[in-house]
């Protein structure tokens, strides 16, 4: 008999590929998924899509795609083949990650306070000062529980040898949750046998540890705090996942409209009348939160929002400023941070990362722009990247023009050989995909992994980018305890 | 309830029954000009004049389109987008407003609703000109599916009576007019034609306002003898157990905002209860007679008037984005107001972005010396 | 000198406008190293909201209201009295974290070949408090005061461009060519006794800038606007920033449609 994955070649070189070994062999926690998979004929699978496909319609879970004609709203490409991590490669995620979030908020609460990492020179003063996302506004303030970070969507991805790396952490407003959950209740639907063939731990009681998280870190004396999610409105692209998780928590789905804030205090308006409101969890960027104290221009914020919160009276997650430590300059020092505050070696390590500030670094970008990838700082989503190897020459001189007039503005990495997985996109045909996963931490009193995550994968044959806003899909993510 | 959750209920539900209604006046107006054709076999520009006038503005119209016929009427009350109160437009708006709250209703709404609209985008004028009739049963029909999906999975909290409230006051509005319709086609021959002819004519005219309100059957049920203008005007206003009649209508709105407000015991009833509780009152002790005297067109204007009154007021009360504490004497004090007047788009929401307009004086005041 | 400010702050509407949040930086300074002392502070706005206060990023203390009721004027008045004089100012803020703040490029500041050929004269090797009066110097003969040429946005690229501006463009301009030479200044934001503008009016709050001059000397404040050049006892300070946009006297955001109109008036009068 043929089985399913027998016309698969993971094409073992430079990649590490999720389930088969160098020989061709699965790896051990894969074995069932195989062997499941192998009873599928052509019209299983196909009947399991339509399943998957009707789910998603159903949910209306779509997702906008900038760059195109106005108001393209598509389903977000999704991959039947679920990724199986062993429960101790994720209890060294988890263990790395709580690591760093730790090491990151005390990083955010010295540099909105005494600043001790850049007078003691570990990170050079003017890379903080000269990015955009630090909030001088924001000095002197101490959120509740001195938290920044309540919500985090780290990216993680796998070397050739297959170990863990830290690419980006998310500590803005990381979005893709609500595709985590949607996975996993399209995956029960469509695969109901293989779950029961594999002890799958659960991430559906993601919204109730967000809910939690977000009332722990209420202002002081607030017993049953009112939380509200803050979203730009429906033409975010991200708009169905804050209604989604609004939804999800119970909790009210806010506009920058809706809410006004009176004598440092802020309020929801509600037919009847004004509603204090304690906890925001808002999915809008620190720019357009507060016309009075950033872009005056912006529409979507609450005038004054700011000084209710730096009166204590209101808690945002996550904090103003929490930018500053995402800016992919920092990211580079995020080793040197975690020793700084911990006294620890950094579990997960970070993506060798090259900055053309500095001058021997910079040389060395500009003779290799063929084969790194380039980044800028500040930006978000695969937006403003260079990847060398698929790259003209023109763009290369155009990326050397940009890197040596704005050095500060941009960073540089190997093209790293992501770990690949089987993929199954016209429902015949496996090959392997590029993937990515994020988990998604949460920082109140305690820190909470869900186990799991969303994987991100490349969906075009050899493509390395898994953004959803370029065109990548996603898997479920199994943690199985064997 | 936030208020703009509460609002965009408000407008989805008196959208969607709005787009109800202009498919009904066209339905029988489709419907009357079959049967006035047997008997003066004219072309009858003066019904689209009259419809045109109530339904929208009769300006606008001219300035779009060169004559009055069925075919230049339908396109601007079926397709016209810039006629905000053309059935298109209101199942746009509709859409967009449960689009903005759908977290607040079923998805079986959200469903309906985003049927509905697709089902007009893909829609051409020649479906609508090959077969009148049907086309605007399929409106009517997915308005009453759209009213049997909420009432059968939305819960009975304040977003149902939001709901209701904007439903009725809507159809009280629309029964005024369409009363009104019939007044305006009347109005301008009634002298010079023969007495047998207009009465026949006039049969038929109020057979139609009837039809139009489904009301036919149920009119025949209580008044068994033949068809007279009062008994039909008596039935369409004063009726209190028919759902399309203006009676009826207000009564529900009433019950709907006294739940909103919790005011069973009549204390502290806001302006719109009031308002509304009045008229409530004053349909009760009318007779057919009290309107007549008065004068029918009259007796629409004050209703229609009134209505908007109300409408105002629930606005301020439970919409408006100002601080409720305030009481402002003057409608233009209470900023930022949506409703905006003037025609039939009297009941129209107001653009989103006055609403949020907020204006920075940042760096106004310079370092100037 | 004992000197007495008043401060008036009128924003009127065409029609109500309802959601005002403002804040003001109008209190003198009254930090410890200042070579001022502010005597008394009182903040008078319509409508009688509640006033907040707070301490921002470069220490100049903010206050803030806002009225939710449809109003169609805002009218602040701020008065207060100082006593100016009292000595140099002592540099205990300068520290080297917050010097990197006022030595490089900011939203009005930029380092544009213009301003490399105006500085292209000056020895960078020059101490700098005799650079940044020549520099002073140099803006006060070669620019030109005339209101109403420049706007609130303009960059100190635009002003070099046209050559003419007012105190606020002239304190930028020489922030570009104090910075472009590696020497730490700040916008000073404030009033002058006898006349902000060169003409001796009153007409409106004053800015100038300060210069470091190294840990002894500390912060030297030096005016282009007026051909005295260093700032003496007729000056006083509310608070200093990168440049205008860290220290606007008023700044808010409202919600409605209606035209606003805006007229400010200061007098600075002598108590003794």
């Amino acid at each position: 008999m043929k089985r399913f994955f027998d016309g698969y070649h993971p094409e073992a070189s430079r990649f590490f590929d999720e389930v088969m070994t160098g020989e061709g062999s699965p790896r051990p926690h894969y074995d069932k998924l195989l062997s499941r998979f192998g009873q599928f004929s052509v019209d299983d699978i196909k009947a399991r899509r339509e399943m998957v496909n009707i789910y998603f319609r159903n949910q209306g879970i779509t997702f906008t795609v900038y760059g195109l004609e106005e108001g393209i709203e598509r389903l977000f490409p999704f991959d039947l083949i679920p990724r199986v991590l062993p429960s101790e490669e994720w209890a060294l995620i988890e263990k790395g990650l709580t690591q760093r979030i730790t090491a990151l908020n005390l990083f955010l609460h010295d540099i909105y306070h005494t600043q001790n990492i850049l007078r003691d020179r570990v990170i050079p003063p003017e890379l903080v000062l000269g990015s955009s996302h630090f909030r001088r506004e924001f000095v002197g303030v101490t959120p509740p529980r001195g938290i920044y970070i309540h919500i985090t969507g780290s990216d993680i991805i796998r070397d050739g040898e297959g170990n863990y790396l830290v690419l980006e952490d998310n500590l803005r407003t990381p979005s893709g949750v609500s595709y985590m959950l949607q996975n996993r209740q399209a995956m029960k639907r469509a695969f109901p046998v293989l779950f029961e063939k594999y002890k799958v731990r659960p991430v559906e009681n993601y919204p109730q540890e967000l809910l939690r998280t977000l009332q722990e870190v209420a202002p002081q004396g607030r017993s049953n705090p009112n939380v509200v999610v803050l979203t730009p409105g429906i033409y975010n692209s991200a708009y169905f996942e804050h209604s989604f998780l609004a939804r999800q928590m119970g909790v009210e789905l806010t506009e920058g409209r809706d809410l006004v804030v009176n004598d440092n205090m802020v309020y929801a308006r509600t037919t009847r009348g004004l509603e204090r409101v304690d906890v925001i969890y808002r999915r809008i960027d620190d720019d357009y939160i507060d016309p009075l104290m950033f872009r005056p221009d912006s529409k979507l914020g609450v005038a004054g929002l700011i000084n209710a919160y730096r009166k204590g009276n209101v808690t945002l997650a996550n904090a103003i400023g929490t930018g500053i430590a995402d800016d992919k300059v920092i990211y580079s020092f995020v080793p040197k941070i975690i020793r700084y505050y911990l006294g620890e070696d950094p579990i997960l390590q970070n993506v060798p990362t090259w900055l053309p500030g500095n001058p021997s670094d910079l040389k060395y970008i500009l003779e290799h722009l063929d084969t790194l990838v380039v980044k800028a700082a500040n930006e978000s989503g695969g937006y403003g990247m260079l990847i060398g190897p698929e790259s003209t020459t023109e763009e290369q001189e155009r990326f050397a023009e940009l890197i040596v007039k704005n050095p500060r503005n941009y960073i540089a990495q190997p093209t790293i050989s992501l770990s690949r997985h089987p993929s199954l996109f016209n429902d015949s045909e496996l090959y392997g995909c590029h993937i990515d996963l994020r988990p998604y931490v949460l920082n109140g009193k305690t820190t909470t992994i869900v186990p799991g995550g969303l994987t991100r994968v490349a969906l075009k044959r050899g493509s390395l980018v898994v953004n959803s806003s370029q065109g990548g899909g996603s898997k479920d993510t199994w943690v199985v305890d064997e | 309830m936030l208020s703009r959750v509460a609002e965009s209920l408000f407008w989805m539900s008196r959208y969607v029954e709005r787009a109800e209604n202009t498919a009904r006046f066209l339905d029988v107006n489709f419907n009357l000009l079959l049967d006035l054709n047997r008997i003066t076999p004219t072309e009858n520009p003066d019904c689209w004049i009259a419809l045109t006038v109530v339904t929208s503005d009769r300006e606008k119209f001219e300035s779009l389109y060169g004559e009055y016929s069925a075919r230049s009427v339908t396109d601007y009350l079926v397709f016209n987008r810039s006629n905000s109160n053309s059935i298109i437009s209101c199942i746009s708006l509709a859409r967009e407003n449960a689009r903005s709250i759908i977290e607040s209703i079923s998805s079986e709404m959200w469903e309906q609703i985003n049927n509905l609209y697709h089902l007009l985008q893909s829609m051409r004028p020649e479906n609508v000109q090959n077969d009148p009739f049907s086309f605007y049963r399929e409106i009517k029909n997915a308005s009453h599916l759209f009213q049997g999906i909420t009432d059968n999975t939305m819960a009975r909290s304040q977003g149902w009576d939001f709901i209701q409230v904007a439903k009725y006051l809507e159809r009280a509005d629309n029964v005024t007019r369409l009363i009104d319709v019939k007044y305006h086609m009347l109005a301008p021959d009634s002298s010079n034609e023969t007495d047998v002819l207009s009465c026949s004519v006039d049969i038929i005219q109020w057979m139609a306002v009837l039809k139009s309100c489904s009301a036919l059957e149920a009119f025949k049920k209580v008044h068994l003898s033949r068809i007279k203008p009062e008994s039909i005007l008596e039935f369409l206003i004063l009726d209190k157990t028919f759902p399309r009649s203006i009676h009826f209508s207000i009564g529900a709105a009433k019950e709907a905002l006294w739940r909103l407000s919790g005011n069973s015991t009549r204390k502290n009833l806001s302006d719109s209860d009031r308002l509304i509780g009045k008229m409530e009152a004053e349909l009760s002790y009318t007779t057919v007679e009290d309107i007549m005297d008065r004068g029918l067109h009259d007796y629409l204007d004050d209703i229609k008037h009134r209505l908007k009154k109300a409408g105002e007021q629930l606005h301020l009360v439970y919409f408006a984005y100002h601080t409720p504490e305030i009481e402002p004497q003057e409608e233009s004090m209470a900023l930022p107001f949506t409703g905006v007047s003037g025609g039939r788009p009297t009941w129209s929401q107001a653009q989103q972005q006055q609403q949020q307009q907020t204006s920075s004086r940042e760096n106004r005041a310079r370092n100037n010396a | 000198m004992i000197l007495k400010v008043e401060h008036r702050t009128l924003f009127a509407y065409s029609s109500p406008i309802y959601e005002t949040a403002t804040e003001v930086r109008l209190h003198p300074d009254s930090s410890q190293s200042s070579s001022q002392r502010c005597s008394s502070f009182t903040l008078d706005i319509e409508h009688t909201p509640n006033i907040f206060e707070y301490t921002d990023f470069y220490g100049n203390k903010v206050h803030h209201f806002n009225i939710l009721q449809s109003h169609d004027r805002v009218s602040i008045l701020a008065t207060s009295i100082v006593e100016t004089g009292k000595g140099t100012p002592l540099s205990s803020d300068n520290e080297a974290i917050l010097l990197m703040d006022f030595s490089a490029e900011s939203r009005f500041v930029h380092f544009d070949p213009a301003i490399r050929e105006f500085t292209a004269d000056f020895s960078p090797q020059m101490p700098p408090l005799q650079l940044g009066e020549a520099i002073c110097r140099k803006i006060n003969d070669s620019f030109i005061y005339e209101p109403g040429v420049t706007d609130v946005h303009s960059t100190s690229a635009v002003v070099m461009a046209l050559g003419r501006g007012v105190c606020q463009d002239f304190a930028h301009i020489m922030l570009a060519a104090c910075r472009s030479l590696h020497i730490p200044a700040r916008y000073v934001s404030g009033y002058l006794f006898g006349g902000s503008t060169p003409l001796g009016h009153d007409e409106a709050s004053h800015a100038w800038c300060e210069i470091y001059g190294g840990p002894e000397t500390g912060w030297v404040g030096m005016d282009p606007t007026h051909s005295t050049l260093f700032v003496d006892e007729r000056y006083i300070k509310i608070g200093s920033g990168r440049d205008y946009a860290d220290v606007p006297p008023v700044r808010g955001t409202w919600k409605g449609n209606a035209e606003e109109t805006l007229s400010v008036s200061v007098r600075v009068s002598s108590i003794s």
